[in-house]
């Protein structure tokens, strides 16, 4: 009887103390899903709610790519579309900012498809290291304008040098990250200069994906230099579809004689030729962890 | 010494005659033509060549002429298409700018759409590789499923076969089992079987003569079989062709009923014929003797017509003639009429003055003093009796006046037989040949203008009522005619 009063004024009341399982999943069954997030983040921890307000809002979700948990991926989703539609001229940092710390907790993957403010990072690196422990393991980032059709710019596509700064710095303090996607941002040689700088402190990066950029043969030198630094864990390396010709691959073909870490190295759609990949894979051969 | 024999000899020379002297003269006179024909000749030679040297000189200078011409124009051309080099070199430099400028904005569309189709391939790319992933996680899961499949089918496969060789053990341990059986059972059986031998024979034969009686049995139904579907084959055949025949009678009988209905028709079509020819052919005599009469008319028609015109032949030839006897009076009148006229300007000079103020009264003839010893009774008979034959003559009655100048006392017109003989003026006459009245002459002429209109109009009418009646005539021959040719 008491359900659905608790339920109505839930806003008011939002403790549920010792409440047996049963009624506590009844209420929960009918909280509208309206209530405020600084004030349910912690409290509602039933799935149930989290599908209803989750399927309410988007119709294509997938819980397997957000760790099978209707919040994780309300939260994650909740972040990525607030920050994508984020604005400087408009004073809505206080919001981000209470966004991200409610979100620590519950973040663990942020994928961006476009990013017009060119929002720093690092704002967001404090935000989320604000709680105790941040779960930031995933940062898929595309400066890019999707849906644009007919009303297509180029200026709006891809990353700005302050953007890799940005990122490098981010990339350098860091704990948590362990993969970092950047494809399809339109990066040259310098972008890359300044996201290695940053990268070789990072210690937890893993998955670099740099897939679908203008990367050329000097590009390819710097990403051997990272390659080639001691404390260099990364494991997987997804280089395809950027401008790498026979010197960037062998360069790179020659940072795989020393680098003991790197599992996976994708050169697809590149312009190797055949003395590309003839140093490539005679380097490899030298190596005994690449698969 | 030779002038002064030269002289002498001339005062020598015998004086020359006339004949010498002239054919002198006539030798120098040629002489000097001579000479003259010569200077001309050497002018005309002079000339020509003068002129064949001009004719060079001139075609000389026009040469001359043409080629400083042709310079000039040169330099003009020149000039004119030095401008036009000028003028073209800018605009191609113009062209050229305007072009390379649209080149950059191609330029940079192109490397904008460069990046556009590079962006959309790599999305492409990136879906590719989504959709790959997703499809090799597809392919992996029902990998899972299907080895899953199959150790579960291995599984039920072994322990099957488990149980069939389980099976088949026991079966083949109870058939061993059987054939000891069968073996010990076999051993007794064989003194049975001499008994029954005998025995068997005795059945065979009695099978075999069964058989014999069987078959021979089965032979005759056979044949009563056959014997049986071929009666009905044949009464079914007999029943077909009585119902074809019933069939066949009812068209027959159709048939014949038509063809004697056609019989019918036939005959009385030909009667018909023979009733409508007979009428045709009577139509046709009178169709024929119609003709003829209509011909006949024609032909009296034409006759009369051949006629008609030789009558008015004969007429127009009286008309002509009398148009020329008329021209011929008239021509008489005419010198009459002149004569008339002379004798009028005469008496106009010798008109008095009275006579000039009132001309045409007769009264003042009374006071016209007579001429002593002029007898004019008999001129004025004379006169009368002239002028009365050429009134005749003419068919009218015109009188002239005649002035009784040379009469005291005018005497009264003599009434004979009620007519005056004498008229001072212009007077007309009825049919009757008495004297009409001046004041009756316009209701007379208008009597006899309004008998002539009526006679017209009367004319006209009668014309148009029997055109009318023409017509209706043609039309109602028309229309037999019509009615006469149609039924053929």
């Amino acid at each position: 009887m008491l359900v659905p009063i608790k339920a109505l004024h839930y806003k008011d009341y939002p403790y549920f103390a010792d409440m047996p399982e049963e009624i506590r999943e009844r209420i929960v069954a009918l909280l509208p899903i309206d209530l405020p997030l600084d004030l349910i983040s912690d409290l509602i921890t039933e799935e149930s709610y989290w599908k209803r307000r989750s399927l309410s809002r988007w119709r294509n979700v997938d819980i397997a790519c957000h760790g099978d948990s209707w919040k994780q991926l309300y939260f994650e989703r909740n972040l990525s579309e607030f920050i994508e539609s984020y604005e400087l001229t408009k004073d809505l940092k206080k919001d981000l900012q209470d966004l991200l710390r409610l979100s620590a907790a519950y973040v663990h993957n942020i994928n961006l498809q476009k990013l017009p403010s060119h929002l720093q990072l690092l704002l967001i690196n404090e935000e989320l290291q604000w709680q105790v422990h941040m779960n930031l393991s995933t940062l898929k980032i595309e400066y890019g304008d999707p849906n644009a059709c007919m009303s297509y710019d180029i200026k709006k596509i891809g990353m700005l040098n302050s953007d890799c700064i940005s990122m490098a710095a981010f990339c350098s303090v860091t704990h948590t990250l362990t993969e970092l996607n950047l494809s399809s941002n339109a990066l040259c040689d310098d972008h890359v200069l300044a996201l290695v700088d940053g990268m070789v402190q990072n210690p937890t990066i893993v998955n670099l994906d740099l897939s679908h950029n203008m990367i050329s043969d000097v590009g390819c030198e710097h990403l051997a230099r990272l390659l080639n630094a001691k404390n260099c864990i990364l494991l997987f390396l997804n280089l395809c579809n950027n401008q790498i010709k026979k010197m960037g691959t062998q360069a790179i073909g020659y940072s795989l004689s020393t680098n003991k870490s790197l599992l996976s190295l994708n050169l697809r759609l590149n312009d190797l030729g055949d003395y590309g990949g003839h140093r490539v894979f005679e380097y490899m051969m030298d190596n005994q962890v690449i698969q | 010494m030779a002038p002064k024999s030269a002289t002498k000899k001339k005062a020598k020379k015998k004086p020359l005659t006339e004949e010498e002297k002239k054919a002198k003269a006539d030798f120098d006179a040629l002489k000097a033509v001579e000479m003259r024909k010569k200077a001309i000749r050497d002018r005309k030679s002079a000339f020509k060549n003068a002129m064949i040297d001009e004719e060079k000189l001139s075609v000389k200078s026009m040469l001359e002429i043409h080629k400083k011409w042709r310079s000039i124009l040169r330099i003009a051309k020149i000039k004119e298409q030095r401008d036009d080099i000028d003028w073209l070199t800018k605009n191609h430099v113009r062209q050229m700018e305007l072009k390379d400028h649209i080149i950059g904005l191609y330029r940079e569309q192109l490397y904008e759409s460069e990046a556009q189709r590079r962006s959309a391939q790599i999305k492409h790319l990136s879906m590719l590789d989504a959709s790959i992933d997703i499809h090799y996680l597809r392919t992996a899961k029902m990998e899972e499923e299907f080895q899953e499949q199959v150790k579960n089918l291995e599984d039920s496969f072994m322990t099957e076969r488990k149980l069939m060789t389980t099976n088949f053990s026991n079966e083949k341990k109870e058939l061993k089992d059987v054939i000891l059986a069968m073996k010990v059972q076999a051993e007794e059986s064989i003194y049975d079987r001499r008994q029954n031998k005998d025995i068997e024979e005795f059945n065979m034969l009695k099978i075999t003569l069964e058989l014999g009686v069987e078959e021979i049995e089965r032979r005759i139904e056979r044949t009563h079989k056959s014997y049986l579907a071929n009666t009905e084959a044949t009464t079914i055949s007999f029943k077909n062709l009585v119902a074809k025949d019933i069939v066949k009678s009812h068209l027959i009988e159709r048939r014949m009923r038509t063809l004697i209905n056609l019989h019918e028709n036939i005959s009385y079509w030909r009667v018909r014929m023979v009733i409508q020819g007979k009428e045709f052919n009577k139509v046709n005599q009178k169709m024929k003797d119609e003709k003829e009469c209509l011909l006949n008319h024609y032909t009296a028609l034409k006759r009369l017509l051949g006629r008609i015109k030789h009558h008015e032949r004969d007429n127009l030839k009286e008309v002509s003639r009398n148009v020329s006897d008329a021209k011929n009076h008239l021509m008489d009148k005419l010198v009459v009429a002149q004569r008339v006229l002379h004798l009028a300007k005469r008496a106009n000079k010798l008109e008095t003055e009275h006579e000039k103020i009132f001309p045409f009264e007769p009264l003042h003839c009374f006071n016209i003093p007579t001429v002593p010893g002029l007898v004019l009774d008999r001129e004025l008979a004379e006169d009368e009796t002239t002028k009365k034959s050429e009134a005749k003559m003419l068919g009218h009655s015109v009188a002239l006046l005649v002035p009784t100048q040379f009469q005291v006392e005018p005497k009264p017109p003599e009434v004979i037989n009620g007519k005056n003989p004498f008229h001072w003026g212009t007077y007309a006459l009825d049919e009757n040949g008495n004297e009409v009245e001046e004041s009756h002459y316009m209701a007379n002429f208008n009597k006899r203008f309004n008998k002539v209109k009526l006679d017209l109009l009367t004319i006209q009418t009668e014309r148009n009522r029997l055109s009318e009646e023409n017509s209706k005539l043609i039309n109602g021959l028309q229309k037999y005619m019509d009615s006469q040719i149609m039924p053929k």
